[in-house]
């Protein structure tokens, strides 16, 4: 009866025993981890929660927590954790108690730059090492929430440029959302012969770069909402001829933008002419004086083709003048000009009418005249509002009255054609700025209109309000 | 003797139970509660049963030999014994009006001689007594000797008369003087100003015009008008809306019988008054008329507002005066005066005398008031004209301001409700004849009628 107590005794130690021994050699702790939140947003905290449970009954010693990041965690470690390399971080656990550790961490906040194409996923490879027992490892995928924008930048060049004129580039951005664009930056390529005058608005940031290929101009247009638009106005100086190729781009820091297509715009082939070699001659044929009807100064001058081909077009440049060339179509250099837009044939001569304004109503001398050939110039007709004529007057000698009503300084067009269908219109140069409520334009032959009214036998007008 | 303010204000406490019937007696110990046996010792009102209770519980106190023991009966031994309102109120009935008085303050006094040897002990939790009565705070009584209100006043029956007799400007007239080159010329159909050039070569760009009739295309010229003066003799009475103020009222009490009282009251009501003549006046009216040449342009069709740039269609600058030379329309013409004239007023008025109130109901009261009332009135007879003649017409705004005194009386009416304890809401008429208080000058006059204001007010009335 004792002997068989005591083989039961025994049985019973053994397996006692046996069950320690079991017990400390199997994975006896829990683990878990979480990443919050999911998603995150870009420059939000991401933040980690690790819980260890020791079941085991017993002291485990040298328990370590590695975080293997997909990304370089920013800021100092949280208390307890050591990096090792660049983005993997270790937590040690020297005595784990039979209890419940946990571990809430940061490491850091997404901060995302630039343009990206696909969402952003930010992942931490989490592994529980013990020593003796199995690594357990856990997969943390947050995902980064990037604000999604669709940018899009278009590129204008005014058409017949000739060396030393002085244009404007127009730059259009626009948001095409869903989101507001944080951080947008539009940088324009100018070729290196150019000379970057100035950029309206005024007021925004922007910073020139020369490179031996060209010059980079990055604008700051700061956040750009849903569906917000800015126009930006480069003044540039061409002072070499040749094509050119212009270049924009568009980016926004941190976007998702899915589509870059429409991110970049070019102009490959922007052709800047130069002078044409045509002999030409100006004459001031009338003296200044006022027009009460306009409020200017105006001057007849005669444009004659004294060379022994036929010209083009020519430019009328009036150098010298300290006063506003009120009709001219453009700057070169210093020097505003008018434009005669056809064809002078040999010895031919065609009257233009130059248009000042002068404070004092008096007549001003002191300018000089120089006439030279360029390519014939191809004015676009703007984009705008038609805007009704609500009058219609020929008075004078070949000349026509239009007034229409116009908003008190905007920009309007005239527009004429030799056809009712318009199907040859062209624009009067220049545009006008509307000085009333009602606005009075004269046709009065070039260089306002291509030729005088004397010289077609009909002309038709429309008017629009430029956008 | 120590104890015998606290004795005292205990002794309040209960005979505010007696006389007013309306407090309760809560037993917090699991006895079988007194509510039932707490009862009103008559018709008087709290208060006077309470002054008339402690000028006794007083007398009790200061008699030879007796009023500390009774005081003591009173505080502490009728505690969960008995009835202690119907003891308190025995108590302190003279001795000589029953002989039941005798055997009622042996009671007491036995009482109190047996809680006050208890009371030698120190008392702990567990010598407590075992029944303990504790009052909760009397319900409102209804009784107050002062009381404040406040509230919404709302002014019914004001007129206003308005009258204008005589020669009057217009203040927007600005038409510049005529023969002078570089002026600004305002006028009531369009304009003609300095324009960025200064007017060179005398001539502006910045000029407009409204009507095609002011351009006379034969003589080339632009005629603008602007009005300078007008007579005119008119009145017009206006009923004015409901005016929105507020009301404050401060009293006392002078005297009661039973459920009435008679209260002085001090009252300020505030009310804006605005009233606003929209009356069309026939006048006279004298204008400026200018002529400017336009010689030399094809006039832009009207109407045409220039700017100031100097670019555009110019006119000559200089003014032709041709009032006295018109003969179609007259420098002096009919014409009408539209637009409004307003008195913009504040009344203030203070009244006082006295109110007689009745308490209905423990909730409801009413009360009656007369009496002697005064008012400022301060503010402006403000105008905003338009003076027109032909088809032009003038701008002419301006205020005259001043302020008169208006005595008169009131008679008033109030009912209350007594929401909560020291709180009430009231809604009150009264009917203020107070005069006509008179503002104006430079021709123009406005009074405003009080004569017939009827008031009324709602607010919150605080009874303490």
């Amino acid at each position: 009866m004792i002997a068989r107590l005591r083989i039961t005794t025994c049985v019973w130690l053994a397996l006692g025993v046996l069950g320690l021994a079991l017990r400390a050699g199997a994975a006896d702790f829990g683990f878990s981890a979480s990443a919050t939140p999911n998603p995150v947003t870009v420059s939000n905290t991401l933040t980690y929660s690790f819980n260890i449970t020791n079941t085991s009954g017993g002291l485990l010693t040298n328990v370590f927590l590695t975080n293997q990041l997909s990304y370089i965690p920013t800021g100092t470690n949280p208390p307890g954790w050591l990096t090792l390399g660049s983005n993997t971080l270790v937590f040690q656990i020297t005595n784990l108690f039979p209890e419940v550790f946990t571990n809430l961490t940061r490491f850091g906040s997404p901060l995302v730059s630039g343009i990206r194409t696909n969402s952003l996923f930010w992942t931490n490879t989490a592994t529980l090492v013990v020593p003796g027992l199995t690594n357990i490892t856990t997969n943390l995928v947050t995902k980064v929430l990037i604000p999604q924008c669709d940018l899009q930048v278009a590129l204008a060049a005014p058409p017949g440029v000739v060396v030393n004129d002085l244009i404007v580039l127009d730059l259009s951005v626009t948001n095409l959302g869903p989101d507001t664009a944080p951080n947008v930056l539009v940088t324009n390529i100018l070729p290196p012969s150019f000379k970057f005058l100035g950029l309206t608005p005024a007021g925004l940031t922007s910073t020139l770069t020369n490179h031996p290929l060209g010059m980079s101009l990055v604008i700051n247009i700061g956040a750009l909402t849903n569906k917000g638009s800015a126009q930006l106005h480069l003044q540039v100086q061409p002072t070499n001829s040749g094509p050119f190729a212009l270049g924009a781009n568009i980016v926004a820091s941190p976007v998702l933008d899915t589509n870059l297509v429409n991110n970049v715009a070019s102009i490959t082939n922007f052709n800047v002419s130069p002078t044409l070699p045509g002999e030409l001659q100006v004459s001031l044929v009338s003296t200044q004086r006022f027009n009460p009807q306009t409020g200017l100064m105006e001057q007849t001058i005669r444009l004659s083709n004294t060379g022994l081909a036929e010209v083009v077009s020519a430019r009328v440049l009036v150098a010298g003048l300290t006063n506003w060339l009120f009709n001219a179509s453009g700057t070169n250099g210093s020097a505003p000009f008018v434009v005669y837009g056809g064809p002078l044939a040999i010895g031919e001569s065609v009257t233009m009418l130059l248009k000042f304004f002068v404070p004092t109503r008096q007549a001003v001398t002191n300018f000089t005249l120089l006439a030279v050939e360029v390519p014939l110039p191809i004015p676009l007709v703007p984009a705008g509002t038609p805007v009704p004529i609500t009058r219609i007057l020929q008075f004078g000698l070949g000349q026509t009255l239009i007034e229409f009503p116009s908003t008190t300084n905007r920009s309007y067009t005239l527009v004429y054609s030799d056809n009712v269908s318009f199907s040859n219109a062209r624009p009067s140069q220049p545009a006008l700025v509307a000085p009333a409520d009602q606005t009075q334009w004269i046709d009065d032959g070039p260089p306002a209109t291509s030729t005088a009214l004397t010289n077609v036998p009909a002309r038709f007008y429309r008017v629009i309000l430029n956008q | 003797m120590g104890r015998t303010p606290d004795l005292l204000q205990s002794r309040h406490a209960d005979l505010s139970h007696a006389a007013g019937g309306s407090g309760k007696v809560v037993n917090i110990s699991g006895s079988p509660s007194a509510d039932k046996n707490v009862q009103s010792v008559g018709a008087r009102t709290a208060e006077s049963a309470r002054s008339e209770a402690v000028v006794r519980a007083d007398s009790a106190i200061r008699a030879p030999g007796g009023g500390a023991w009774a005081a003591s009966a009173i505080s502490e031994s009728c505690v969960g014994t008995m009835n202690r309102s119907w003891l308190v109120a025995q108590a302190f009935k003279p001795a000589r009006h029953s002989a039941m008085s005798a055997l009622q303050w042996a009671a007491c006094g036995f009482l109190s001689l047996a809680v006050g040897a208890s009371a030698q002990q120190p008392q702990t939790w567990e010598t407590l007594p075992q029944n303990v009565w504790v009052d909760r705070p009397p319900e409102p009584l209804n009784d107050w000797p002062r009381h404040f209100r406040v509230g919404m006043l709302v002014g019914f029956n004001v007129n206003a008369s308005f009258s204008m007799n005589g020669q009057f400007s217009v203040s927007g007239s600005n038409p510049g003087d005529a023969g002078v080159s570089g002026q600004n010329h305002f006028y009531d159909d369009g304009y003609v100003l300095r324009d960025a050039t200064g007017n060179a070569l005398g001539r502006t760009s910045f000029w407009g015009y409204d009507q095609p009739s002011q351009y006379n295309p034969t003589a080339q010229t632009l005629t603008f008008h602007s009005a300078e003066s007008f007579q005119a003799k008119a009145s017009a009475k206006v009923e004015g809306a409901p005016s929105f103020g507020f009301d404050l009222a401060y009293g006392g009490r002078l005297a009661h019988w039973g459920a009435a009282r008679i209260n002085w009251e001090f009252g300020f009501g505030l009310l804006p008054i605005s009233i606003k003549d929209t009356a069309t006046i026939p006048g006279t009216v004298s204008r400026k008329i200018h002529t400017f040449s336009t010689e030399g342009i094809l006039l832009p069709t009207a109407p045409y507002h220039g700017g100031s740039s100097g670019i555009g269609p110019t006119i000559n600058d200089v003014a032709t005066d041709v009032s006295d030379l018109s003969s179609s329309v007259g420098d002096t013409g009919p014409g009408t005066i539209t637009g409004s004239r307003t008195l913009d007023t504040t009344l203030y008025v203070f009244r006082l005398g006295p109110l007689v109130h009745w308490e209905l109901s423990p909730r409801w009261a009413v009360s009656a008031s007369a009496g002697p009332a005064v008012g400022l009135v301060n503010g402006d007879l403000k105008y905003d004209e338009l003076v027109q003649a032909g088809n032009t017409s003038g701008i002419n705004t301006g205020s005259v301001g001043g302020s008169d005194w208006v005595f008169g009386g009131y008679v008033g009416a109030t009912v209350m409700y007594h929401a909560v304890p020291n709180g009430d809401i009231y809604l009150g008429v009264q009917y203020m004849p107070l005069g006509t208080a008179q503002i104006g000058g430079g021709g123009r006059e406005a009074k405003l009628d009080l004569s017939g204001g009827v008031y009324i007010s709602a607010g919150i009335n605080w009874p303490f």
